[in-house]
C-alpha cells in the first residue's frame, strides 16, 4: 500500500488556558477517499484538522506530507499539496466570487508574476466545478450562507492540492445544500483527492464518509468503516443514551435518531 | 481595469506636483525660473528651488507613507479605525522631541538630523521595539496584544508629556505645542535626506506585502491555507509601518486624518485589491497633503498655518461625511 498523502503520528497538544489535551497516535488521510471526522463540541476536531494542516503547531509529534514533515516545508508548499478551510470564513470587504476564488492561486503565482492560462483555467474550472461561476461577479454579502462556503470551497480547490481538510463546512447550511456539498466532495475523491471533513451531523458523515473517525475528549474513540464505527455502544459513550440507532431504507449504512427525553415526573 | 485606478491616482499625484509649487504669496513665474536655472540666481529661484520645492517632496512623502502605513495596518489589525499613530509610535516621538526641546544639554546635530529628529525618532523606535517585545509569542506576534499595548504606550507617552509640560518653562510650552501641531515648513534639502533611512525600507516592506494582505483580509487562518506566511508578514508589515511612521513623525510631527480617510477613501473609488490600495493610497496621501500644505502656506499669507490644523479641520467632517454615506463593515 502505498503511503498515505497526509499522516499524523504520536501527536499530543495541551491548551495551557484549559489544560486539555490533543492525542493521536497515528492517523492517516488516504488519497480516493472522505475521512468524516465526528465528536462532541470540545472533543477536538478543529484542533486536529488546524494540526493536519500545519496552521497550528503542535507540542509533540509530527504531520508529514507526502515524505516530507510539514514544518520544514514553506507555506506556499503546503498550500499547492494541501487545501484547508477553516470553520471561521470572515471577510474583512466585501469582495467579489471571483476575487476570492483567484485567490487559490496565491502558492502558484510569485509576487511580482503574472496569471497564465493555467491560473486562468483552474478559476474557471474550481467556480464550474462549485456550481458558482454565474455568481462570479456577486460580492460576497450577496450571497447566502450555502453559496458563501461553495465560494471558498472554490478558492481552495483552485489551489488543486491533493490533500482537503474542511472544518465544518456544512454548518448552516440547509438539507439540500449540505447534500449538494457532500456530493461535491465524493466526485474529488472518486478523482483521487484525500479529504477530512469535521461535521456534527452524524447521519450525512455515516452517509458520504468512507472511513469514519470518533473523537472523544481529545482522544480517537474510534476509526473505521462508518458501518462499524457507529455501533450504539460508542455512540451512547461518546454522546449519551438519547440516541436511537436505526438503518438508512436506501444504503447499508446507520441512521442516528434523537429520542425524546421524557418527563422525570412521569 | 486596475491600471485605469493607478493611472488615475498617477495624474493626480504629477497634477498637484505640476501646479502646487507655483502657489504661494511670493509670486513665481516660468520665466524667473529658467533664468534662475541658467543663472544668474534670482529670489524667485531661490523660493522655488529651496522653500517650495522640498516642502512639496517632504509633503508628498509624508501624506504618502501615512496613508499607505494606515492602508496597511487597516488589514493587519482588521480595523477600520487603525492610523498610523494608533501604535503609540507617536506618543514615542513626540516625548523624545519634548524632551529634546526641553533640555538644552541634548541638542546635537548629527548629518542631517536635528537634536528634536534624533529623539523623536530615538523615542519612535523605543516604542516600536518596546510594543514589539510586548506582543512577541513564541508562535508569532499577537496582532490584539500588538493593538492594546500601541494605546497602552500612547497613553504612557502622553501622561509623561503632560509632566513636561507641566515642568517646562512657558517659553518651551510654545515649542511643544507647535511641534504637536505637526508641520512640513522645512527649508532646503537636508531634511528630506534624513528620511531615507526609515522611510525607504519601511516603504518597500509594506508594498511586497500588498498581496499578502489582501489574503490577511479573509482571516489568519484561511491566509495560511492559502500558503501565505501570516506571522512574516504581520512582523513586516508592523515593523516597515512602524519604520515609515517613525520617519516622518520625527520630522513633521504628528498630522493627523491622512493616515485613516485616504486608504478608505481609496477603497470607496476602487475596490479592495491591497496592490490597488496601498499605491493609490500612497498617490493621493501624498497628492492630499500638498494640498492641504499650499493651503496652509496660503489662506492666512503672510502668515502660516500648521499643516495639521488643515488636514484635521478638513478630514473631520470628510471622515463624518464617508461614515454617514457607506455601510462599515
Amino acid at each position: 500500500m502505498s503511503r498515505a498523502p497526509l499522516e499524523l503520528s504520536n501527536i499530543h497538544h495541551v491548551f495551557d488556558e484549559t489544560n486539555w489535551k490533543l492525542v493521536i497516535s497515528n492517523l492517516q488521510i488516504q488519497s480516493g477517499q472522505i475521512l468524516g471526522i465526528i465528536g462532541p463540541n470540545g472533543s477536538g476536531k478543529s484542533t486536529l484538522l488546524r494540526i493536519g494542516s500545519g496552521v497550528l503547531l503542535p507540542l509533540q509529534g509530527s504531520v508529514d506530507l507526502g515524505e516530507r514533515n510539514i514544518q520544514k516545508i514553506s507555506r506556499s508548499n503546503i498550500a499547492k499539496i494541501l487545501g484547508y478551510l477553516p470553520q471561521e470564513l470572515e471577510s474583512l470587504y466585501d469582495l467579489s466570487v471571483e476575487e476570492v476564488v483567484s485567490m487559490g492561486r496565491y502558492p502558484h503565482i510569485s509576487s511580482f508574476g503574472s496569471w497564465t492560462a493555467a491560473d486562468r483555467d483552474a478559476v474557471a474550472r474550481s467556480l464550474h466545478f462549485t456550481e458558482m461561476q454565474e455568481k462570479r461577479n456577486s460580492p460576497l454579502s450577496r450571497l447566502s450562507g450555502g453559496e458563501k462556503k461553495r465560494t471558498f470551497l472554490a478558492s481552495v480547490l483552485a489551489q488543486e492540492p491533493k490533500v482537503m481538510l474542511l472544518d465544518e463546512p456544512t454548518a448552516s447550511l440547509d438539507i439540500h445544500h449540505q447534500i449538494q456539498f457532500l456530493s461535491l466532495l465524493k466526485i474529488l475523491a472518486a478523482d483521487g483527492m484525500a479529504i477530512a471533513v469535521a461535521t456534527h451531523d452524524l447521519n450525512l458523515a455515516s452517509l458520504f464518509s468512507d472511513r469514519l473517525l470518533v473523537l472523544d475528549q481529545g482522544k480517537i474513540a474510534a476509526v473505521g468503516d462508518p458501518k462499524q464505527v457507529l455501533s450504539a455502544e460508542l455512540i451512547h459513550a461518546v454522546y449519551g443514551e438519547n440516541i436511537l440507532l436505526g438503518q438508512h431504507p436506501e444504503v447499508d449504512r446507520p441512521t442516528l435518531i434523537p429520542r425524546i427525553i421524557k418527563d422525570k415526573k412521569q | 481595469m486596475k491600471t485605469k485606478h493607478f493611472l488615475f491616482y498617477l495624474l493626480l499625484f504629477i497634477t498637484v506636483i505640476v501646479i502646487t509649487p507655483w502657489i504661494g504669496p511670493e509670486k513665481t513665474t516660468p520665466g524667473a525660473i529658467l533664468q534662475h536655472i541658467q543663472g544668474p540666481s534670482n529670489p524667485q529661484g531661490e523660493i522655488f528651488f529651496f522653500q517650495r520645492l522640498p516642502r512639496l517632496i517632504l509633503a508628498l512623502l509624508t501624506g504618502g507613507a501615512l496613508a499607505l502605513v494606515g492602508a496597511s495596518f487597516q488589514v493587519l489589525f482588521r480595523n477600520p479605525l487603525v492610523e498610523p499613530f494608533t501604535l503609540g509610535v507617536s506618543g514615542g516621538s513626540a516625548l523624545g522631541a519634548f524632551l529634546a526641546i526641553s533640555i538644552p544639554s541634548l541638542w546635537i546635530v548629527w548629518g542631517p538630523f536635528s537634536s528634536i529628529q534624533i529623539f523623536a525618532a530615538i523615542g519612535a523606535s523605543g516604542s516600536l521595539l518596546l510594543i514589539y517585545r510586548i506582543a512577541n509569542r513564541p508562535q508569532g506576534l499577537s496582532v490584539n496584544t500588538l493593538l492594546l499595548a500601541g494605546i497602552t504606550i500612547s497613553i504612557i507617552c502622553a501622561g509623561a508629556i503632560l509632566l513636561l509640560t507641566y515642568l517646562a518653562s512657558p517659553n518651551l510650552l510654545m515649542s511643544f505645542q507647535r511641534w504637536m501641531m505637526g508641520g512640513i515648513d522645512i527649508v532646503g534639502y537636508q531634511d528630506l535626506i534624513s528620511l531615507v533611512p526609515f522611510l525607504l525600507p519601511g516603504g518597500i516592506l509594506l508594498f511586497i506585502h500588498a498581496r499578502d494582505l489582501n489574503h490577511i483580509a479573509l482571516g489568519e487562518e484561511m491566509a495560511l491555507g492559502h500558503g501565505v506566511d501570516v506571522k512574516s508578514v504581520q512582523k513586516h508589515v508592523f515593523i516597515g509601518g512602524g519604520l515609515a511612521t517613525a520617519a516622518v513623525v520625527s520630522l513633521t510631527g504628528p498630522i493627523g486624518f491622512v493616515g485613516l480617510i485616504i486608504p478608505h477613501a481609496v477603497r470607496g473609488l476602487s475596490g479592495y485589491d491591497q496592490r490597488i490600495i496601498l499605491t493609490g493610497s500612497f498617490l493621493l496621501g501624498g497628492a492630499v497633503l500638498a494640498v492641504c500644505d499650499t493651503l496652509a502656506r496660503t489662506i492666512l499669507a503672510p502668515t502660516e498655518l500648521p499643516v495639521g490644523i488643515i488636514t484635521a479641520l478638513l478630514g473631520g467632517p470628510l471622515f463624518i461625511r464617508l461614515l454617514l454615506s457607506r455601510r462599515w463593515r
